[in-house]
């Protein structure tokens, strides 16, 4: 367990806006990550982002130390963000995979470049191929790289579920990668 | 490049796979990610496992292409910031000491007032919902508990809509009316349990009932006397002799089924036939006092005032107090019917016939009353029925109030109804 992390949250707790401007810096990439692999869109992303760190904040009082990993609380609150905007606006979770991949890939080589970003558009299409469930377990756990428990936690299931749902999902995904890239 | 061989060993991501297989399939997946193996260069000999864990390793990279640029980090980096010293320090921060009995508790007020305002709103919803689910279940119960016995599950329901009538009935005599009228209730649910027992052939059971029934009749019947008494010292004795009248029928109800009843309750129902004939007795002696200068002796036991004592001197008659009767012409089908007011119950309008009567059931002539008031009450067995007699039906005459010898007639005009326009 992070106990750096949770040194942050208790400085946050009593006013430390320093200590919330470490914790962003620790999570922000995470927290982003996640939201644009669900929902697909840049700026949106950026601003789910934003308030997830803003009710974070609002709510930092109510959290405490009970084993919980601080990236999971942070993708909990994003990932409950992100319901509540498809709900409210009958958004169709989509990946639009050019959109995503408009990285920050930016001190790279061009060729390399490029190629990891066809492999990379290529996988993404195929994510976005698998339900829901399976859908986000691949972007939790090996795009985010979350720990097999702190993927239980943001999904609210046992870790066993997990270690299943992710050994499917990835099966399912090889079935439909292309030939080349199998 | 993911370069990963489809094998035909083993379970295909299609195959079918199930329990304890999998659980191993899935188990040993995990393992092998977690220790960091990327299945490219791998000894392992599943080439299906290796296939996966190259997979992984392809999504790993791909997750490490997509994150925010730095003009994205820097822009939700300002604004978080911005708004930390507002969320912080103006009050709407829940920012406290971490652990702490003092933070326990804060933390619980303050989780109290942050209940959101849809919340709020949908526990308004549900109270109020709740609120009209009781309303409507309370309103069935008092439907459904106007025929209750004594020992239904009703009945304590039936009972406290009548304390509730009472509560909401003002005036003396209104209120002496409305005991006297679950008194006649109390009465009637006795000759069903009466009734009930005899067909069961099984007096034992309910003897509770019973005993509850006639200690309710007693109660009723003493409060109902004592207030009406008082009424009719006031100035309407003219009632009086209904409560003689309506009494009197009780007594030939309760008699009849005394015949039947056990023992204990046969006795328990003595003591209040004794009671029927104190009121009976007192209703008369006030009644014949009742033209006399002094009618009461200042005295009151539990039936209320006792009647005076000694020689009767007449009342000086004046103008206000006029015992003339009524004009015949005053008394018509309109006007006769004390009871449309809602003041008097069934049966009390039924005063001895005293004095010249009108038929208002239609032929004209005198009329026949029974010397006993108690003829124009219903007949034991009919529950819940009107004790007046309806007006021209042809079984029973119309009664109408009549002025009695000596009684002032001005304190009974009120009881007669205005004609109804």
């Amino acid at each position: 367990m992070d106990t750096v992390a949770w040194d942050l949250v208790t400085a946050a707790q009593q006013g430390d806006q320093h200590a919330f401007g470490q914790l962003y810096d620790r999570y922000v990439d995470v927290v982003f990550r996640f939201v644009l692999f669900r929902v697909g869109d840049r700026p949106l992303a950026e601003d789910i982002t934003s308030e997830t760190f803003l009710r974070a904040l609002r709510r930092i009082s109510s959290v405490s130390y009970q084993g919980r990993d601080v990236g999971a609380w942070f993708v909990t609150i994003a990932r409950n963000l992100v319901l509540d905007h498809v709900k409210s606006s009958r958004y169709r979770l989509e990946m639009t995979t050019a959109d995503i991949l408009d990285s920050s890939a930016d001190d790279r080589g061009p060729e390399h470049e490029v190629v990891q970003e066809a492999t990379a558009a290529e996988l993404m299409r195929c994510v976005a191929q698998l339900g829901q469930d399976q859908q986000e377990c691949i972007v939790l756990r090996f795009m985010q790289g979350l720990s097999v428990s702190e993927t239980a936690e943001v999904m609210g299931r046992n870790e066993g579920a997990v270690k299943a749902l992710q050994h499917r999902a990835v099966r399912r995904l090889a079935q439909l990668l292309p030939e080349g890239l199998r | 490049m993911v370069r990963a061989t489809r094998t035909s060993g083993g379970p295909g991501p299609e195959g079918p796979e199930h329990g304890h297989d999998s659980f191993v399939h899935a188990d040993k997946f995990a393992r092998a990610v977690d220790s960091g193996r990327t299945g490219r260069h791998s000894s392992d000999t599943d080439p299906s496992l290796n296939r996966d864990l190259a997979l992984v390793a392809a999504l790993r990279q791909s997750g490490s292409l997509v994150g925010p640029n730095a003009s994205e980090r820097d822009r939700m980096r300002q604004r978080i910031m911005a708004e930390f010293p507002s969320v912080v320090h103006d009050g709407n921060s829940p920012v406290l000491p971490l652990r702490g009995p003092e933070r326990r508790s804060s933390g619980g007020r303050r989780r109290h007032a942050a209940v959101p305002v849809e919340t709020r709103g949908r526990l308004m919803v549900a109270a109020a919902a709740a609120l009209c689910l009781l309303m409507s279940l309370s309103g069935m119960s008092l439907l459904l508990s106007r025929d209750a016995l004594p020992g239904d599950a009703l009945y304590t329901f039936k009972r406290s809509a009548e304390s509730a009538e009472l509560g909401l009935t003002f005036g003396d005599e209104r209120k002496a009316l409305k005991h006297l009228e679950f008194a006649n209730s109390r009465v009637s649910e006795i000759e069903v349990l009466a009734d009930q027992a005899d067909t069961a052939n099984n007096w034992a059971a309910g003897q509770d009932n019973f005993l509850r029934a006639l200690n309710d009749f007693d109660l009723d019947t003493t409060a109902g006397t004592r207030l009406l008494t008082d009424v009719a010292t006031n100035g309407q004795a003219g009632i009086l002799g209904s409560l003689r009248g309506w009494t009197e029928e009780q007594q030939t109800r309760l008699k009849a089924v005394r015949g039947a009843l056990p023992l204990p309750a046969s006795t328990r129902l003595d003591s209040t036939l004794e009671l029927l004939d104190r009121v009976v007795a007192r209703s008369a002696a006030l009644d014949r006092r009742s033209g006399c200068d002094t009618v009461t002796s200042g005295a009151h036991d539990d039936l209320g005032l006792l009647p005076a004592r000694g020689a009767c001197t007449a009342a000086t008659p004046d103008a206000a107090t006029s015992a003339a009767p009524l004009p015949t012409s005053e008394v018509t089908p309109e006007t006769g019917d004390p009871t449309a007011n809602g003041l008097v119950p069934p049966g009390l309008l039924a005063p001895p016939s005293r004095g010249p009567l009108t038929d208002i059931g239609g032929d004209g002539g005198p009329l026949d009353l029974p010397t006993n008031p108690g003829d124009v009450l219903p007949k034991p067995g009919e529950v819940g029925k009107p004790l007046n007699p309806v007006p021209g039906d042809g079984s029973t005459p119309s009664i109408l109030p009549l002025p009695l010898p000596g009684v002032p007639l001005v304190p009974l005009l009120p009881l007669v109804p205005p004609h109804d326009e």
